[in-house]
């Protein structure tokens, strides 16, 4: 039962990398190798604020806002100075390394000390376990950003976003600055990324330099695994199949470890499962395809 | 009014591959005028609506539209002026989209990028008189995808989002070269009717001499860059497919006459 509760928290927090992912792959169509890098530095900026003593709420947010300007950094290199979209992010998330190991202070950040942003949602309401709080954080943080992300692709500008990543040059011919709009989704793409990062970080209680490794896999098997379970047309599925698929992606790493899985394996079996969904459904409609021909 | 001026543009400069796509063209478009472009394979053509349109850039040259220089605006910026239509149908619209969403983001063309919403049920039901215009039925299905469309239809509502939100000027490629022969006419009917009901400035680029002499009020042809020949005013209403059938065949004589000059020059001093 704790493995599962457990999984259903990592679960909500990692769902808020995948709704990021759901934008740069999803919307824009970019494998955005940023994410590495604006997880950890999500956070770093977060870990660093707390350990300082500020609000955790300000400490997360704040560690979102630095993911964001990763994001805008990215963006601009490849508008502005033409860097190919996959060095452009390799760019950003290499130089964040160094970056982040200075505001860690060292490899290893941790945050039992301070108060974060679950204990204090704990602190409202004492006699409720722990366990059903954090869940109650990642579900309230979840929420609101499905919501809000919504009502932002309904926007004139949300509009002009999801036109630039079906069809730039539509985009372009009806008046959207397809430039200007790749900077402003890989910039809210890292910010939620990032988000995730400063979330995670203070639910396991540290932040590490390399807990950034592999969270674009991760991510990205969330999204397609969401995509193909609700067969995700437009944005609003797809944001569902993003928060879907990051839960189904914990029970499935949950399950294999209580199955006796090492948790060493654990990149494997992640880079295993986005392989699977990629490859499996479409096998499977062609079987059946068969089938039904036969 | 479009105004061109000298306009030049080389592919691949100094390259053994370089093409003049665009050599000195020169030309006026008075506000309203229906121009069509004929023109040889690699002639230009396509370039010049490009160029208009400001998605290539000009290595010399000035382009005014509506009195405005506007040879330094991107594309983007252009496009609340120009709307565009190209020859293939599932370019010029957004496939994942909605009908709806597509005719919204073409109606916001030129204003500002805003947090308000997109549909509000005002827009929508406007955008849905606009459609109901075409006369494909497609009124009923504004939240279907742009992707299920036919070609003709899709191409029928890229020109209709072509004319939303006040363009003047209107640049089509091609636009029905890739449809079937009743999809054909239906969207060169719409394409008239267009272009007459908003008074804009069109230039159409083709390759069927049919449309050269029955649709427009004026006809460029265009050959390695150059326009070689205009036809206006009584010219151009007297103008029949033979004439610019012979004309193209004496472009090409010349050339052949050109290739095989510069042959026997080669032959005879290299």
């Amino acid at each position: 039962m704790n493995s599962f509760l457990s999984a259903t928290t990592t679960g909500l927090i990692l769902a808020v990398l995948a709704l990021g992912l759901v934008i740069s792959y999803g919307v824009l169509r970019t494998v955005d190798l940023t994410v590495d890098g604006a997880f950890t530095a999500g956070a770093a900026v977060a870990g660093m604020l707390l350990v300082g003593g500020v609000d955790a709420t300000v400490a997360t947010l704040a560690g979102a806002l630095a993911g964001a300007v990763c994001g805008l950094l990215t963006g601009l290199f490849q508008t502005r100075l033409r860097v190919p979209q996959l060095l452009a992010g390799m760019i950003t998330t290499t130089g964040l390394y160094s970056i982040n190991l200075l505001l860690m202070g060292g490899g290893n950040l941790p945050l039992a000390t301070p108060q974060t942003v679950f204990e204090s949602f704990a602190a409202l309401a004492p006699a409720v376990p722990a366990v059903v709080t954090e869940i109650a954080v990642g579900v309230l943080v979840v929420a609101s950003l499905v919501l809000a992300l919504r009502r932002f692709f309904r926007s004139a500008l949300g509009l002009s976003l999801l036109a630039v990543g079906d069809n730039a040059a539509m985009a372009e011919s009806v008046g959207v600055n397809t430039g200007a709009m790749t900077v402003l989704g890989l910039g809210l793409s890292n910010g939620l990324v990032a988000l995730s990062g400063a979330l995670f970080a203070q639910y396991q209680g540290f932040a590490n330099v390399q807990m950034g490794l592999g969270m674009l896999v991760a991510g990205l098997a969330s999204v397609v695994l969401g995509d193909s379970l609700l067969r995700a047309r437009f944005i609003g599925r797809r944001l569902a199949g993003g928060v879907v698929g990051a839960l189904v992606t914990r029970y499935v790493v949950a399950g294999a470890l209580l199955a006796g899985l090492d948790a060493s394996a654990l990149k494997l079996l992640t880079a295993i499962l986005l392989l699977a969904v990629l490859v499996l459904p479409d096998r499977m409609r062609r079987l059946a395809g068969g089938w039904r021909r036969g | 009014m479009v105004q061109l001026e000298d306009l030049h543009l080389t592919f691949g400069a100094g390259t053994r591959s370089e093409v003049r796509a665009l050599d000195g063209v020169s030309l006026q478009v008075p506000q309203g005028d229906f121009l069509v472009v004929l023109g040889t394979n690699g002639s230009g053509k396509s370039t010049l609506l490009t160029a208009i349109a400001g998605a290539a850039r000009l290595q010399r040259g000035r382009i005014r539209l509506e009195g405005r220089d506007v040879t330094k605006w991107p594309a983007h910026r252009r496009a609340a002026m120009v709307g565009r239509v190209f020859q293939n149908p599932y370019q010029g619209s957004a496939a994942g989209l909605s009908i709806a969403e597509n005719l919204a983001l073409a109606a916001q063309r030129g204003s500002r990028n805003t947090l308000a919403k997109a549909l509000p049920r005002a827009k929508k039901e406007l955008l849905r008189a606009s459609v109901q215009q075409l006369g494909l039925g497609l009124e009923q299905r504004l939240d279907v995808p742009m992707g299920t469309l036919s070609g003709g239809q899709r191409q029928a509502v890229t020109l209709l989002m072509a004319t939303l939100g006040g363009p003047s000027v209107l640049l089509l490629d091609e636009h029905t070269a890739a449809l079937d022969p009743r999809s054909e006419e239906q969207v060169r009917q719409l394409t008239v009717e267009l272009v007459h009901r908003h008074r804009l400035t069109a230039i159409m680029v083709t390759h069927a001499m049919e449309h050269a002499v029955t649709l427009g009020n004026r006809v460029i042809l265009m050959h390695r860059g150059r326009i070689v020949e205009q036809y206006e005013g009584t010219f151009k209403r007297r103008l029949r497919e033979q004439d610019l059938h012979d004309r193209f065949t004496e472009i090409r004589n010349t050339e052949l006459l050109d290739e095989s000059a510069a042959d026997l020059l080669r032959r005879s001093y290299v």
